[in-house]
């Protein structure tokens, strides 16, 4: 009985460690994949996680399965996934062949009914994406392209769109990335260096608002006009 | 571009280590089936002794050759030839005929199965 046990025990053991390792080589594989995999997935990659994630769990929950069994097939998705980016970032063609080419749903204001039918894709669909991107009118489409990855892009009739600081010729400042200089109480010393400033700055421009240990800060960060953002830690948390 | 050479050498040593994996796979199940023929020959010309002492011997070539097996193969296969290991001593100990022989030609058929199953052949890759 208790060898049984410990059988057992032994066995849920192994799921353990083969499940870490699963873990930490599809995670690897999808880092190393890229970050578009996160975003919008082309048709290939999205059959990719789907594998990948079916290839992951059958080794992690049958510790009979040989662990190779199930990293190989992962690795060699990883090869076949990198090998395909790069093969459609050089050629043009292969592009179209592997991650197909966008269809224009709408040109010039006219619904092009060829395309969509084409592409099984119906009115109803249409309007549904065009609401989800805060178009709710048809009729203020000028361009609507149905790209790679499944989205929907709308480009509105220029009477429609909303209006920006060159159609008024009003001046504008320029707008740069506020740069994060404390998160959780951490310092980024290097974000002050670029910015030629340093942590004793930071400090007495905290000071100046009570603030005396960079430890007490939740968020701070300095914008392009130079105005200091910060919050203090809450107490309750 | 430095990211796909890297891994299309690892991929390259990956698939030699497979090839190189069923050579290994083949050699060292034709040692094994090399041992089972001997157990026959001492079955088939009654001397028990020299049959059981083969049955030790493939033991022994078994933990030597196999050991890494379990890595590559299902281990339900490995736990089937070692149970069956163990009953053709027990038979062969015992001295019965009809039950050795059939079970070493049953754990003969599972050896061989072994490297035919890894082998890259159209019938294992449908």
């Amino acid at each position: 009985m208790w060898k049984l046990i410990c059988q057992g025990k032994d066995n849920m053991i192994l799921g353990i460690i083969r499940t870490i390792i699963l873990f930490a080589v599809v995670v690897i594989g999808l880092r190393l994949m890229g970050k578009r995999q996160i975003g919008q997935l082309q048709p290939y990659e999205l059959v990719i996680v789907i594998m990948l994630s079916a290839l992951a769990a059958i080794p992690m929950e049958n510790t009979g399965v040989p662990l190779a069994s199930g990293l190989f097939p992962i690795f060699t998705l990883l090869v076949a996934e990198v090998a395909l980016s790069y093969v459609s970032l050089k050629s043009e063609r292969a592009r179209g062949v592997i991650c197909g080419t966008p269809s224009v749903l709408i040109e010039n204001g006219k619904i092009i009914e060829k395309e969509l039918a084409r592409i099984r894709y119906n009115i109803n669909d249409l309007l549904e994406q065009l609401r989800a991107k805060n178009v709710p009118n048809i009729a203020d489409v000028e361009f609507a392209i149905l790209e790679t990855s499944g989205e929907l892009s709308v480009i509105p009739k220029s009477q429609k769109r909303p209006i920006v600081p060159a159609d008024m010729n009003l001046p504008t400042m320029y707008e740069g990335l506020p740069i994060t200089l404390i998160i959780d109480g951490y310092v980024f010393s290097k974000n002050l260096a670029k910015i030629n400033l340093n942590e004793d700055w930071l400090k007495s421009e905290l000071q100046k608002f009570g603030v005396n240990n960079f430890k007490e800060v939740l968020f701070a960060s300095l914008d392009t006009e130079g105005k200091l953002f910060y919050q203090v830690k809450s107490k309750a948390v | 571009m430095r990211l796909l050479l890297a891994l299309l050498i690892i991929f390259a040593a990956v698939i030699s280590l497979g090839f190189w994996t069923n050579h290994l796979l083949q050699a060292s199940a034709s040692e094994l089936l090399q041992n089972i023929g001997q157990i026959e020959q001492g079955l088939e010309r009654n001397q028990w002794d020299k049959a059981y002492a083969q049955t030790a011997e493939l033991e022994k070539v078994w933990d030597k050759k196999a050991k890494w097996w379990p890595t590559v193969l299902d281990h339900s296969e490995i736990d089937n030839i070692e149970f069956s290991m163990a009953k053709v001593k027990e038979y062969v100990a015992t001295k019965n005929t009809a039950l050795s022989r059939g079970q070493l030609s049953e754990l003969k058929l599972m050896i061989k199965h072994i490297p035919e199953k890894e082998a890259i052949r159209l019938k294992n890759i449908l």
